[in-house]
């Protein structure tokens, strides 16, 4: 048992990634998982990268004229429905990853974390690390419902961004 | 046309923020504010509204201790009435939560052509709430709306993203969240201080709305610690006797920078 399957959501910006997506890659690949990425739009240039920053996996999923929200939800409540639950699903600081963790929140009946700055698996128990009162407070949250758990990343968190920046001076 | 805006009452940013001991919530005791973020979404309802030469804005909320003073506030600014979910239980609901709540009430109030809310509040800041409510409502949203009209029963939005905005487009009945500055508040006069004390609150609860499991039980996480954050560490303070471009330098060189 433990966080075993993780999925991403990488937001893709002129056909690459975003370093917060990586940075949130690089987070997920660490915790000793699979870990699957998920792209709104066509993913097919973002996923070379994305497979060197450690994802097996990338779905894109195709939202045509709408906006990404509800079709990526969609398409990860489908996945789920067919048998490929994620234990842990990660998104990343940005404004179509807000819209499919609310929506994805509803659609699988969990809560989601946000502005997180740490993320801790001890067996299948998560905990977040999430800063208030301007960060002079460290609140660590465990979640207690089932999986997947939801949970969302504040960018330029600097140890793992110092770790994606080394590993892209390196690639 | 009909609008609905979802009005948070906070405590007031100009405190220092305390958290709840027994509860590791904020503390949320006496007289709370309307949040700054949701005047924004009040006043672009009025205008809207005004714009379509007819129809209500009316008001949804969660607060404890049947709290009113921030309803009143965005009631003064010219909303019509209000419901206030006000309910011991709920201490400690989640993002989740509260999105079931506040559609509820929107449900309680018969529904709206549009619903606005702020994109995030200032005190929780989860940023979850407005997209999670139109899921549950199964309507299609709009986030982090800068610039909002209606053109023929349709509604148009200026949508921020990390490039610049998207201009999009979308049928009613929808919710939006609105960013801050999307139009200048007005602050309530007198005379609609005056009215708003008159103005209906319907206060009701979880139960009322028919939203069970709610609070710590239903919230999905619990708080495992509370702690300070570690200080910054103070800087070095090189002075220059004539090599300090070296040192700055090797400190540049250490950090990878060059």
């Amino acid at each position: 048992m433990g966080i075993n399957n993780i999925w991403v959501f990488a937001q893709v910006a002129n056909g690459a990634p975003t370093s917060g997506s990586l940075e949130l890659l690089t987070k997920a690949r660490s915790m000793g998982a699979t870990v699957s990425v998920w792209v709104a739009g066509d993913g097919a240039a973002a996923a070379g990268v994305l497979g060197e920053f450690g994802a097996s996996k990338v779905f894109a999923v195709n939202y045509g004229s709408n906006l990404a929200g509800v079709a990526v939800a969609s398409a990860m409540k489908a996945s789920i429905d067919g048998g490929q639950a994620p234990d842990l699903v990660m998104f990343p600081q940005s404004y179509e990853g807000r819209d499919v963790m609310a929506r994805l929140s509803v659609k699988v009946g969990r809560t989601v974390l946000t502005n997180n700055i740490e993320i801790v698996a001890d067996g299948e128990s998560v905990t977040v690390t999430t800063p208030i009162f301007g960060g002079n407070t460290l609140v660590a949250t465990t979640f207690t419902g089932g999986t997947p758990y939801l949970q969302h990343f504040v960018q330029n968190h600097s140890p793992l961004n110092q770790r994606v920046e080394q590993r892209q001076k390196s690639l | 046309m009909n609008v609905i805006v979802c009005v948070k009452q906070i405590p007031d940013p100009a405190n220092p923020g305390a958290l709840d001991a027994s509860s590791n919530t904020l503390k949320r005791e006496g007289k709370l504010i309307l949040d700054e973020s949701d005047s924004y979404g009040v006043e672009m309802a009025l205008q809207l509204v005004a714009a379509a030469g007819g129809g209500e804005v009316n008001l949804v909320s969660m607060a404890p201790n049947n709290e009113t003073s921030g309803l009143r506030t965005a009631l003064a600014m010219g909303a019509a009435k209000a419901v206030l979910v006000s309910d011991p239980a709920l201490l400690g609901s989640d993002a989740l939560t509260t999105a079931k709540i506040l559609a509820a009430a929107v449900t309680r109030l018969g529904g709206a052509d549009l619903i606005i809310a702020a994109t995030e509040s200032s005190d929780g800041y989860t940023g979850t709430v407005p997209e999670q409510m139109a899921e549950v409502l199964g309507l299609p949203s709009v986030t982090f709306a800068k610039k909002v009209s209606v053109e023929g029963g349709v509604l148009k939005v200026d949508r921020q993203t990390e490039d610049g905005y998207d201009e999009v487009t979308c049928p009613l009945p929808a919710l939006i969240s609105v960013t801050a500055g999307v139009v200048e508040p007005r602050y309530p006069s007198f005379k609609g201080i005056m009215a708003a004390k008159a103005k209906p609150v319907d206060e009701v609860t979880a139960a009322d709305l028919g939203v069970t499991l709610v609070g710590w039980a239903g919230a999905g996480q619990k708080v495992s610690s509370i702690t300070q954050a570690e200080a910054r560490a103070a800087g070095e303070v090189i002075e220059d006797d004539g090599e300090a471009f070296a040192k700055i330098v090797t400190f540049l060189e250490g950090l990878k920078v060059i």
